[in-house]
């Protein structure tokens, strides 16, 4: 028997799940795929509806969370087996090699500048590059650079090793092995978020083929400060600074021509706050929201879009839109319907609130730990009225996005909810069994 | 055969009276005519004289109109040439005889049952003799075997609320969510400011829209399903208008389609007659048919489109032996038969379903008679017909249908196809809608171009489920908006510096080509560039 919880994860559901149970005593694994635990959160810029900034209070959690004496963070691990039941499952967990001791690295960097390899920064949706001995972001946790193994000189062809010579900790270990470990638990939390669709295959809003196209997330990164341009917004064609932005809603999510029939539930959301911050960045900024419906539905919503409206001259119009383009200064021309006739109007940037999507590990999780996925492969509830954050086997919990589509609010009160949940049945099963 | 048989004893029982109409012009013939009556002359009275102001100003369409209301024989007389009191008139009557003589061959009505005359003001005499020999003619000939009908009275329930709100269920109409996305899209509505697509389907969900009689819009859409590719709930848009246009079609609402009503009387008389047709005109000796085996090519009606617009000399028949061409060569012997008739596509889209299961029951009858398994089209409308239409209305049906596109595929893929040597060739490909958006054949064409050794695809800015239409269908909605719509496809073409643009559809070259032909608004140099049929592109890259 064991009281220990896993939680696979670590965006802000995972997080906020291990935070509750560690704070009560209990103890947590969070196992967290990526080299830093922070999950999407991390990514955005402000949130709605308070237009905080998102990283500033979501970094003291995830201190909080690396730091707790009963929290085990487990980064840059997947879960590749579960055996047993509740109160004793067996858990494999295959801790990757990173190729930098973490008790070593103290994260001063020295060795990424010198690092003479570059790929896209997949943490700025590919707007910027990074080196392949990385920090995820500025407030990665933990502090601890990572080797991307497929891109270093090192593995293609046993050359180069600069940040090997240069770190005068000798923390760099080329030899490291990947790892296995089994751990014991008596509980499970699934919270492992969602996948942002590649808008490229609708093509009619030209993502990847007009250059001035851009996904709600790779706005997010660019106009934060610490994003790939410093919080300036650029054109990828000329890098100018945009004066007329579109804010296109629900590509691809409420289609079921595309294969997802819901609603993301934050895109509206997202689309009004991105349209308020790029006033907040330059007041000669006029945006314009084109929408399906307006999914307000959040206490303070609805105030929240008056406040666009109103104090930021965000501009709504309820259409559908497709995308075109004026060749000569590749600006995209957004084509939308307006009385039942097409109307053009031309802008000089267009943000698509692309749908966002189950992960696609959400598959192999929900077979490893037998429970069953929707019709969209968000994880299934044991019964979405009464009982949410159970699954159909005992002891295995859902909390975040995974479950269905939600704001961090959401997020976080489902991840308390889980904890709970999870709690509940290890201390049933340690008293019983 | 009852029936004919007492026409046949009521035939003997009354001396057969032909029902004649004759076109007259004002200046000569119509004077001829009154020459002849002042001066007693005797001419059978049997005789309808239809004053017109020109022989040119008798468009085919009012002959075929006639012939296939059950009017005997139709004579068109005008001025002799040169003394034409609107100097040409008449030399385009003589044009227009020409091409209504061959149409009337080829679909088994005959020739004979029409003439041109010239009979100037002072050949009374000539007047009286030419209309008791063409009465003569007709009377040897026959009843003509096309019997007028009357009008069926108009469906009551057509077009009622009931009716059209299941039309609204079967076509999902019903869960638009008006985004407005297929606005954006469609060709018309962006071309033409009087067309709002999803308005539509608005105005039928609120009951408004009943009155369709007045509900142009429903004929100003080409079907493309440009909007139903877009559509996120996937309203199957093209074919909610057709059904609107069944609807119209039993309210006896359907207007005439482009020629005047040319085209589809053609049609209605294929569907409604068992002559012996002439449509095999264009197979010479090079070419090996047969009459049963494997596989059947179902050629479409180019020969009959190759006649009625023959002025602008599309050699459409081209791309029918090219087909047969390629399956030579493949060692191929296809069917190829003298009894196809026209499959139905454009009277299907203009509503008029019972003479779309005419036509259904004849050619599915002629296919399994010949023991074909396989069937070919080189037409994207036939080939939409058969696989979505006929099946809706016969069921599964038992032969493998496929375009000319994926035949030639399967030909290249067996290693049965050699092409030539040293072909260096860039084109592009237009889409059809009937094979791309209603077939979910995007690949087929493309693919078989990459194969061929030298010649390569540019794609066009707007392509395969964003594919422009050409602009027309069911040749209902030949007007500006098309024209506009067709220019800026060619314009696309030429956007690609290809050597041509390839169309695997006959209609959309037809469409395409007559674009270019008018007065154009762009730079004549900015549409210039080859149209030519896909089957025919492959032919000519065949190694010889
Ligand atoms: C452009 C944009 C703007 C947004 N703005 C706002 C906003 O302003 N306000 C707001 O409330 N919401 C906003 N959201 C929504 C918000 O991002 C989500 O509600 C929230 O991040 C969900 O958190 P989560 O922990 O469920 O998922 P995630 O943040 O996705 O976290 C999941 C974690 O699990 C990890 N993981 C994935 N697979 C595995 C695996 N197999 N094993 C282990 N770990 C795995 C991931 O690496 C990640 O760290 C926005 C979303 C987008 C796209
Ligand atoms: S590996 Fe060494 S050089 Fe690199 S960040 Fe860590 S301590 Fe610094
Ligand atoms: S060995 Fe690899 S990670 Fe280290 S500096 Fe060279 S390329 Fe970068
Ligand atoms: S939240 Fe808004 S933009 Fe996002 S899918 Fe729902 S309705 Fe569309
Ligand atoms: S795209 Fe579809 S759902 Fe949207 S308005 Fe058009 S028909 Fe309706
Ligand atoms: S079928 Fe084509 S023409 Fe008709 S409404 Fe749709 S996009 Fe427009
Ligand atoms: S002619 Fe071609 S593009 Fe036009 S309706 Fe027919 S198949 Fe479609």
């Amino acid at each position: 028997m064991s009281t220990d919880v896993l939680v696979i994860g670590g965006g802000i559901a995972g997080i906020q799940a291990s935070l509750d149970i560690a704070d009560k005593g209990g103890k947590v694994y969070l196992v967290e795929k990526t080299p830093s635990i922070g999950g999407r959160m991390a990514q955005l810029d402000k949130t709605f509806p308070t237009n905080d900034c998102s990283i500033c209070i979501l970094a003291p959690k995830m201190a909080d969370c690396y730091g707790h004496p009963n929290i085990d963070v487990l980064t840059y691990s997947e879960v590749v087996g579960v055996d047993g039941e509740a109160g004793k499952f067996k858990v494999k967990v295959l801790r990757k090699a990173r190729y930098v001791d973490e008790t070593k690295c103290t994260g001063c960097e020295e060795c990424v500048a010198k690092c003479p390899q570059k790929v896209p920064n997949e943490f700025d949706q590919g707007l910027g590059e990074r080196k392949v001995i990385y920090m995820p972001f500025a407030q990665a946790v933990p502090r601890v650079v990572t080797i991307d193994k497929e891109n270093c000189t090192w593995f293609i062809k046993e050359k180069c090793g600069a940040c090997k010579i240069l770190c005068e900790r000798e923390a760099v270990d080329f030899d490291q092995k990947d790892e296995e470990v089994v751990l014991d638990v008596g509980s499970i939390i699934v919270a492992i978020g969602y996948d942002i669709w590649d808008p490229t295959p609708a093509s009619e809003y030209g993502y990847g083929k007009y250059p001035n196209v851009f996904t709600g997330m790779e706005y997010e990164r660019m106009i934060n400060a610490s994003g790939p341009t410093g919080g300036e917004m650029k054109r990828r064609s000329d890098g100018e600074r945009p004066h007329k932005l579109a804010f296109i809603q629900c590509v691809g999510s409420r289609n079921p021509q595309l294969g997802h029939a819901y609603c993301c539930s934050v895109c509206c959301m997202f689309s009004t706050k991105e349209a308020m911050l790029a006033r907040e960045h330059h007041d000669d900024i006029d945006s314009t929201i084109f929408y399906k419906d307006l999914r307000a539905f959040g206490k303070g919503f609805f105030e929240y879009v008056e406040r666009a409206k109103n104090d930021y001259g965000v501009r709504y119009i309820n259409s559908d839109a497709t995308v075109q383009e004026n060749p000569e200064n590749n600006n995209p021309i957004v084509v939308y319907d307006v009385a039942g006739r097409p109307e053009k109007e031309e802008f000089d940037m267009v943000v698509l609130a692309t749908t966002l999507v189950p992960r696609p590990d959400a598959i192999k999780i929900a077979e490893m730990l037998g429970i069953p996925l929707t019709e969209f492969k968000f994880f299934e509830s044991k019964d979405r009225i009464l009982a949410p954050m159970d699954t159909v086997r005992e002891g295995v919990y859902l909390a975040g996005y995974c479950r269905e589509p939600m704001d961090i609010p959401e997020a976080v009160a489902e991840a308390s909810a889980a904890a709970a949940r999870a709690v509940e049945t290890v201390l049933a099963k340690g008293v019983t069994g | 055969m009852q029936e004919a048989e007492t026409e046949q004893v009521a035939a003997t029982d009354a001396p057969f009276e032909p029902n004649i109409i004759a076109f007259c012009c004002n200046w000569c013939s119509y004077a001829g005519a009154d020459l002849a009556g002042v001066s007693r002359m005797q001419y059978p009275p049997n005789i309808k004289i239809i004053r017109v102001m020109c022989s040119g100003r008798v468009e085919p369409s009012f002959i075929i109109d006639a012939l296939e209301s059950g009017v005997d024989g139709v004579l068109v007389a005008g001025c002799h040439i040169g003394d034409c009191h609107y100097v040409s008139g008449n030399e385009k009557a003589e044009k227009r005889a020409k091409m209504v003589s061959e149409l009337l061959d080829i679909l088994g009505v005959g020739s004979d049952r029409f003439r041109l005359e010239w009979i100037s003001a002072s050949e009374g005499s000539k007047f009286a003799e030419v209309m008791n020999e063409f009465n003569q003619q007709i009377a040897e000939l026959g009843p003509n075997p096309l019997k007028f009908t009357e009008k069926e009275p108009p469906d009551e329930q057509a077009g009622s609320a009931v009716m059209i709100k299941e039309l609204i269920q079967d076509t999902g109409a019903f869960d638009c969510v008006e985004c407005g996305k297929c606005t954006s899209v469609c060709s018309v509505a962006n071309n033409d400011e009087k067309f709002a697509p999803r308005l539509i389907v608005v105005k039928a969900l609120e009951g408004v829209a009943t009155d369709l009689a007045r509900e142009k819009d429903i004929w100003s859409c080409t079907t493309c399903a440009e909007c139903s590719a877009m559509c996120p709930y996937k309203v199957d848009y093209a074919e909610f208008i057709r059904g609107m246009r069944v609807e119209a079609s039993m309210l006896g609402v359907v207007p005439v389609c482009s020629q005047g009503g040319l085209l589809h009387s053609t049609m209605r008389i294929m569907a409604n007659t068992d002559f012996e047709q002439k449509r095999l005109g264009w197979v010479d000796e090079s070419l090996q048919i047969a009459d049963t085996g494997e596989v059947f090519y179902f050629t479409g009606c180019t020969p009959h489109l190759d006649i009625i617009f023959q002025d602008r000399e599309l050699n459409l028949s081209e791309i029918n032996r090219s087909a047969v061409k390629i399956m030579n060569k493949a060692g191929v012997v296809p069917v190829v038969s003298n009894g196809e008739k026209c499959c139905g596509h454009d009277l299907n889209w203009t509503g008029d379903e019972a003479n779309v299961e005419n036509l259904m029951n004849h050619n599915l009858d002629l296919i399994r008679k010949s023991g074909a398994k396989t069937v070919v089209y080189t037409c994207a409308e036939c080939f939409r017909t058969f696989n979505i239409d006929y099946q809706a209305m016969a069921g599964d049906l038992e032969f493998r249908m496929i375009h000319m596109s994926q035949y030639i595929g399967e030909l290249m893929d067996a290693g049965k196809l050699k092409f030539k040597d040293g072909l260096d060739l860039n084109v592009t490909y237009h889409e059809p809608c009937r094979l791309s958006r209603h077939c979910g054949i995007y690949d087929a064409p493309r693919d078989a171009i990459s194969k061929i050794n030298g010649m390569n695809l540019v794609e066009m800015e707007r392509i395969r489920d964003k594919g422009a239409c050409c602009g027309v269908s069911a040749w209902m909605n030949c007007d500006g908006t098309a024209k506009k719509m067709q220019i800026e496809r060619m314009v696309e073409a030429k956007k690609t510096n290809s050597a041509a643009v390839l169309t695997a559809c006959p209609k959309c070259y037809v469409h395409l080509d007559c674009s270019v032909r008018d007065e154009i608004p762009v730079e004549r140099e900015m549409v210039e560039i080859p149209l030519k049929d896909f089957t025919i592109a492959v032919a000519e890259a065949l190694e010889d």
